[in-house]
């Protein structure tokens, strides 16, 4: 294993309410009080092991399966908001999330709910597992086929959408591919399209002839395309890179990249196997790892209710999660949302703003300003503690007090 | 009863001075009416003219055995224990029979008024005698004291208002007595409000407002309840949902949509409500007078027939009366000039769909405005039954002549065609056009095309839109299953020539079936968009069910039964369950 990812053995100190947030935030989305002193009392390898579990209540995780019919994306994006609020899979929504940035597919050209829920349901099902199957899975995806072209990528009209995107964007990056390979690619794609809302093979649409892909010439078609793209070296540190983006740092070294790669390849390609690693390590828990995000907001609502223990209907959750600039299912475009300080130019700040107040504002009969400071800003900053303890002191502060902690700039460092 | 009554207010009461006595006052004219005797400034007004036969008869009445055997009454009995239990308790902890002294303490008026720019209510009874009035109040406040444990503290009053003896209970409440009459009011300016009217024989109260004094005189002699709402004055108290009422009512452009008899309602200054029995079943009447309509746009304005009715069993049923052939050819006068535009923009497109006719000047006058809206189960073939399924509805008008109808045919398949190239660019499969026909009758339908099996069928198969003439009667359903079941029915029936009300029927009993189908989507849409627990959200639909399953119809008739009164009859049947 390498070096960078040597497993954090914390002494009695170290395991504290900062290290455990920390996780809890970054590993999944949060943790309500209860769960942080339960992560506190059990240490750091219990509390890893239960972000792996999944405990999703059955009501909730079938519920949308009667409402699909009802063709209603909101709905869709009340259903998986709730799920990552009740926290019974916390690392597993998490890499959903991460998933559908990179493969980012949206409903405004899908335009079809049922097929972003079986995605979604791909991303959630594969994502732990073998990153070799999520893409062969997402290649076959109805509603990629549908997002990205592959419906009229027919023998001697190639679309080259798809090709390119898992060229640049989900496999390998700029630089490790050239246009000959995207158009070879694509050729191998052809006549992977939907009948209906499944994923079908035309051979009567598919350029069976020889094509030349990153150097490797063969009749191949779409699965032995992907099996020569995910065997380029720069595919694992793609991955690699993406992982530790989305867990660690927004910048990570290219040491770092390379040795999570390696990782990822010692596994077989588990993501899960290679995130227990990356969650595990001294890397995860570096200083310069903590709050080095700012959060998105999904995940910055989620942290807060959870936090609070705020009853918000997860529809008016997703709502304002869009107006902050992160709708669900409707990333902007391929390449996911921007993040980082887009997510708090002057528009979206405002709106995170009105959010986290009304958040504050229904939390306030069940907690004080102090918990939640102690709860979400474990560090401590002084002076935002003694402004929350002066504002306590007033009659019917409370709202005022989980606000000022909520809407600090320390809080929207991940 | 005040059961929530703090302590605190107790241990004030404790230290104040008991005992208060003084001159006995003049008793009430026998004459007096209760309205008399509430300040003129509530804006909310409500008195019981008939409750005492009401209270006299208990549970034994026959709407309340009926109501008690509905299966939500029963419900409610089931989880939260018997009306007699219920009644049991409350005598025990009176200390006394509660009925009987409710009827005694009431005989000769009750009435509740409300004036929300302080947020304050007002209670008002007068008891068959000063005595009845002494002792029930007696009886209340030792039951009081038994409550809060402090024996003693209400045995006299805190305070005399000139005849009156006056009691504090709390911050919340005011309780007086002056001879026969009773007071509680939240505001103590309000209470001596009230002792002053009592006090001066020729003091009017309510009746002061002249509105509600005319529309008192002309209420039903046989109401249990009457209310009177000053609706105007409510707006400026009232939520943003009164407030966009108000506007519907008094806008042109709501008339049309609400029709001009319900839009004079909503517009009205002020409403009358009147609740009456007539045995198990309960009716209540809403009365405007002298409210304004737009003349062109009432029932009758236009002669014209109704439709046939239809035989069939409804979900819901309406007859509505929307003369949009005046409503467009008034816009001039109706509408300001900055919204012509949107007509002309309006008779345009219609033309497009309309081959070439005008909307305004050559189809719609050649349609009756009498309107009769159908909703009904419909029966979906196994590949295309949706998930979620809806009623169907369908509206029916007469034609001038059948003729007509081939416009209306012509505008259907247009719109179908042009939803067909919008979802094609889309990617998406349209409306596909299909023609059949029943007997003689030519259906029009459209239908999107079957999901492949095993692919879900979504909310949008619930729309197979249709059309059909039968005779003069054009029919256009959300549904070709309506629409067949329905020209079948009206195949060889003539137009109405004589005009009912305007009417709305509801058969709510057979709508649960359908909330009962689709339950768990309404339980996933009230965990997703409330955030309610899945038992609670379970809970709430049953509950509804429950509800729906208790009425076996509701009945909204509005119309007009005098010249300057505007009334809506609501009237619901109760079901009751079996055992």
């Amino acid at each position: 294993m390498s070096a960078v990812l040597r497993a954090w053995r914390p002494g009695p100190e170290g395991w504290d309410r900062s290290a455990a947030a920390h996780l809890l935030r970054r590993a999944g989305f949060g943790a309500t009080p209860e769960e942080l002193e339960r992560a506190l009392a059990e240490g750091l390898d219990a509390t890893l092991e239960r972000l792996f579990e999944d405990r999703t209540p059955p009501e909730l995780d079938g519920s949308i399966q009667p409402l699909l019919a009802a063709e209603s994306l909101e709905l869709l994006q009340a259903w998986w908001m709730a799920r990552i609020v009740a926290g019974g899979a916390p690392l597993r929504e998490r890499v959903t999330l991460v998933w559908h940035d990179l493969f980012a597919t949206s409903h405004e050209k899908v335009q079809d709910v049922r097929l972003m829920h079986q995605q979604n349901e791909l991303l959630r099902r594969e994502g732990l597992g073998d990153f070799r199957r999520l893409l062969q899975g997402i290649a076959r995806d109805p509603a990629m086929l549908v997002w990205l072209d592959g419906r009229s990528n027919r023998r001697g009209h190639p679309n080259e959408n798809f090709a390119r995107e898992v060229l640049e964007l989900f496999a390998l990056g700029p630089g490790h591919y050239d246009e000959r390979d995207v158009r070879e690619a694509a050729r191998a794609f052809s006549g992977w399209g939907t009948e209906g809302r499944s994923f079908v093979h035309a051979p009567e649409h598919h350029d069976d002839g020889p094509k030349t892909i990153l150097g490797h010439t063969g009749c191949f078609d779409g699965a032995g395309a992907l099996d020569l793209i995910l065997a380029h070296p720069a595919c694992a540190r793609h991955v690699a890179r993406v992982l530790l983006e989305a867990f660690v740092v927004p910048a990570p070294t290219q040491v770092e990249i390379d040795g999570l790669a390696g990782t990822l390849l010692a596994s077989d390609w588990d993501v899960g196997r290679t995130l227990r690693v990356l969650l595990r390590s001294e890397l995860f828990f570096a200083p310069r790892a903590r709050r080095a995000r700012i959060a998105a907001p999904v995940e910055c609502l989620a942290v807060a209710s959870r936090a609070l223990g705020a009853r918000v209907p997860p529809r008016t959750l997703a709502r304002r999660a869009g107006a902050m600039g992160q709708a669900l299912f409707r990333p902007p475009s391929v390449k996911g949302w921007e993040g980082g300080r887009a997510w708090i130019h002057a528009g979206h700040w405002i709106a995170r703003h009105n959010a986290l107040v009304e958040l504050a504002e229904n939390a306030a009969v069940s907690c004080t300003g102090a918990e939640v400071l102690r709860d979400v800003l474990p560090e401590d900053p002084a002076p935002l503690r003694e402004a929350v303890e002066r504002l306590a002191r007033e009659p019917s502060s409370e709202p005022a007090a989980i606000a000022l902690v909520l809407t600090a700039p320390e809080f929207h460092l991940f | 009863m005040n059961r929530a009554l703090p302590l605190t207010a107790f241990a004030v009461l404790c230290i104040l001075r008991p005992g208060l006595r003084g001159p006995k006052p003049e008793p009430l004219s026998p004459e007096r009416a209760v309205a008399t005797l509430m300040p003129a400034g509530c804006r909310v007004y409500l008195e019981g003219p008939g409750l005492e036969p009401l209270v006299r008869g208990g549970l034994a009445h026959p709407f309340l055995a009926t109501a008690r055997a509905t299966p939500f009454a029963r419900a409610l009995e089931d989880a939260g224990g018997s009306l007699e239990q219920a009644l049991e308790r409350a005598d025990a902890w009176l200390g006394a029979p509660v009925l009987p002294l409710a009827a005694r303490m009431t005989q000769r008026g009750i009435a509740l008024g409300f004036d929300p720019e302080h947020d304050a209510g007002l209670l008002v009874a007068v008891a068959i005698d000063a005595s009845a009035a002494e002792e029930g109040l007696a009886t209340l406040l030792a039951a009081l004291e038994r409550q809060h444990g402090v024996p003693g503290a209400l045995r006299g009053a805190h305070a005399r208002w000139d005849e009156a003896e006056v009691w504090f209970l709390g911050e919340e409440v005011v309780l007086a007595r002056r001879g026969e009459l009773l007071v509680a009011g939240k505001r103590r300016e309000d209470v001596r409000a009230v002792l002053a009217l009592a006090a001066d024989p020729g003091a009017r109260g309510m009746l002061a407002r002249p509105d509600l004094q005319a529309q008192r005189e002309a209420r039903a002699t046989d109401a249990v309840l009457w209310g009177w709402l000053a609706l105007e004055e409510l707006e400026a108290f009232g939520d943003e949902g009164l407030r966009a009422l108000r506007r519907v009512g008094l806008t042109p452009a709501g008339q049309g949509l609400l029709g001009a008899e319900l839009a004079a309602l909503c517009g009205a200054r002020a409403l009358a409500l009147s609740l009456v029995l007539a045995g198990d079943r309960p009716e209540l009447r809403v009365r405007a007078l002298g409210a304004s309509r737009v003349e062109s746009l009432a029932p009758g304005a236009r002669q014209a027939e109704q439709p046939a009715e239809v035989t069939g069993e409804d979900l819901g049923s309406a007859l509505l009366y929307r003369d949009y052939a005046r409503f467009l050819a008034g816009r001039a006068t109706l509408f300001p000039a900055e919204a012509q535009a949107s007509f002309a923009e309006t008779i345009t497109t219609g033309a497009l769909f309309f081959a070439g006719r005008d909307l305004g000047n050559e189809v719609l006058p050649h349609v009756s405005p009498w309107i009769r809206l159908v909703a009904r189960e419909v029966e979906f073939p196994s590949e295309r039954r949706p998930e979620i399924t809806l009623p169907a509805v369908a509206a029916i008008a007469v034609l001038d002549d059948p003729a007509e109808g081939e416009a209306w045919r012509s505008a259907l398949q247009t719109l179908i065609a042009i939803l067909g190239i919008e979802q094609a660019q889309k990617g998406r499969a349209g409306l596909g056009l299909h023609l059949s026909s029943v007997g003689a009758i030519e259906l029009t339908s459209a239908r999107f095309p079957a999901p492949r099996p095993g692919e879900g069928v979504d909310l949008r198969h619930n729309l197979e839109p249709a059309m059909a003439i039968v005779g003069r009667h054009l029919i256009v359903g959300s549904h070709v299953g309506l629409v067949r079941e329905l020209a079948l029915e009206l195949e060889g029936a003539t137009p109405l020539a004589t005009p009912a009300p305007e009417e709305l029927r509801i058969a709510p009993r057979a709508l649960a079936p359908l909330l009962s189908r689709n339950r768990p989507a309404l339980v996933a849409h009230k965990m997703l968009t409330e955030g309610l627990a899945h038992e609670d959200a379970l809970r709430e639909i049953v509950g509804l069910e429950c509800l729906l399953e208790s009425l076996e119809s509701v009945r909204i008739e509005v119309g007009r039964p005098a010249p300057d009164v505007h009334e809506l009859v609501l009237a619901p049947v109760l079901a009751v369950a079996p055992r």
